[in-house]
């Protein structure tokens, strides 16, 4: 894997979250954006996922400034706080992202207890 | 503590620059970089996962005879690796530790594991999925500590993640890559690592009952120990259950390994060799023919990721797109 620098000049890993420039809209005018990163081409592109969604784009390295970065932070750690922190932090966003990866779970259909209600209604009224 | 000084050393390569950390990592440590050894069929050399790849020998065919590799390994592979490696970093650890490690000590370990997973993790260069990625081995790996930090099991460093080669009863080397090997009290036991996105139930260890490579692990302990007394399946689940989830985020389940099992081994892997060897003395072209198909292992692990070869030919479109070619050295005498 190569090194790969932000406008700062601090290391941009995978899963950084960042801000740049997004793409100008139709008055010419540039907003901010926040994303994540998800790949590193080469030495002076990264991919980013946009944290509003749609698809990734591959942009300068030197145009994205890291605003967190995960790796950094495990390379750094020293205390049980700052490690326990960390883990919770992940389980939450770790359960968060399964629960929302599977599909609801449908009620069982109740078209046979219906059925039964209607048929019971249907011979009330000839009773 | 002086491997956990190395960690340290280690940590602050890592702090500076984990992308280029191989070459920096290995240039101020202790730790030589591991060199990875390969098996060639054409010099008489296998492994037992690669006898396990030949229950159908087209895929070996393209595996090992023409040297067909995916461009891209699937997450779960990397996940595993990433895993596997960080639970090396573990027993290294504490196996130079006290028997009732400090508070300050278990701490350090914790944080060189997830450390290590992290530093495996950046070096695949791969962002995973929801369930298979950075902060999900991080979780695996914390709970990891945990559970086993206790483990008064010693091993011996040369006893983890080695390499060895044995001759073989037909005249082939085989290539053994063991995980851990416990020598205490007189007993010897042999520790593999398995990753499962299955649950860590009786069913998944009934899977090692019979197991040819592990078999062929504990044959190769016997010949070079001069006995074995179990083996033991350390089993981690990958991806890790939710909080909500009652499923084991792990197991271990020993075995023993019968004379009678190790001969069945031996046989297995005698006459799967013989054949392989057998083929290569045949002229190229007769290669694919001999190396025949098994369909019954078409669906094994989602699909045989050759499927389209078989199905479409070598000429396919596939091979190029799909595939990196290196194929094995050959010796000059072969026809």
């Amino acid at each position: 894997m190569h090194k790969v620098v932000d406008k700062n000049g601090q290391q941009i890993f995978l899963r950084d979250h960042v801000k740049y420039d997004g793409k100008a809209d139709d008055m010419g005018l540039l907003s901010q954006q926040e994303g994540m990163i998800i790949a590193s081409p080469s030495e002076t592109k990264v991919e980013v996922q946009s944290l509003e969604g749609g698809p990734p784009e591959v942009i300068d390295s030197c145009d994205v400034v890291v605003t967190y970065s995960l790796v950094a932070k495990i390379a750094g750690l020293s205390t049980q706080e700052e490690l326990q922190e960390m883990i919770n932090n992940a389980e939450i966003r770790y359960d968060k992202a399964v629960a929302d990866g599977k599909p609801a779970r449908k009620k069982r259909s109740s078209s046979g207890n219906a059925a039964a209600k209607a048929k019971k209604e249907t011979e009330s009224l000839f009773d | 503590m002086q491997l956990l000084k190395q960690r340290k050393k280690l940590k602050v390569c890592l702090t500076r620059s984990t992308m280029e950390k191989k070459d920096d990592i290995f240039a101020g440590s202790a730790v030589p970089p591991k060199k990875i050894q390969r098996t060639n069929l054409f010099n008489g050399e296998f492994s037992p996962s690669g006898i396990e790849a030949a229950k159908c020998f087209r895929r070996f065919y393209y595996t090992k005879m023409l040297g067909l590799k995916a461009k891209t390994t699937p997450v779960a592979m990397i996940f595993g690796t990433c895993i596997h490696e960080a639970v090396e970093e573990f027993y290294k650890l504490t196996s130079a530790m006290e028997a009732h490690p400090s508070k300050k000590d278990r701490l350090d370990v914790k944080i060189a594991v997830v450390q290590k997973f992290a530093e495996a993790w950046q070096e695949a260069g791969v962002d995973g999925d929801i369930k298979r990625n950075l902060e999900s081995g991080l979780m695996i790996m914390n709970n990891y500590v945990d559970k086993y930090i206790d483990d008064t099991s010693k091993f011996e460093l040369e006893n983890i993640e080695s390499d060895q080669w044995v001759a073989m009863p037909n005249g082939t080397m085989m290539l053994v890559k063991m995980d851990r090997v416990l020598r205490e009290n007189s007993m010897i036991v042999l520790v593999d690592t398995k990753t499962t996105s299955g649950g860590i139930t009786p069913y998944f260890f009934r899977n090692f009952e019979n197991h040819l490579p592990t078999t062929l692990y504990t044959y190769t302990v016997e010949q070079l120990l001069g006995k074995c007394d179990y083996v033991m399946i350390d089993a981690i689940k990958v991806p890790p259950p939710p909080s909500t989830s009652k499923s084991e985020p792990f197991g271990r389940g020993t075995f023993m390994r019968t004379d009678l099992q190790i001969q069945d081994a031996i046989s297995t892997y005698c006459a799967v060799t013989d054949y392989i060897m057998s083929v290569i003395k045949h002229p190229e072209s007769e290669w694919a023919e001999r190396m025949y198909c098994d369909q019954s292992h078409c669906g094994d692990y989602g699909g045989c990721e050759f499927l389209d070869l078989c199905k479409h030919g070598l000429d396919h479109p596939t091979v190029r797109v799909n595939f990196d070619i290196k194929p094995p050295k050959k010796p000059e005498n072969l026809l």
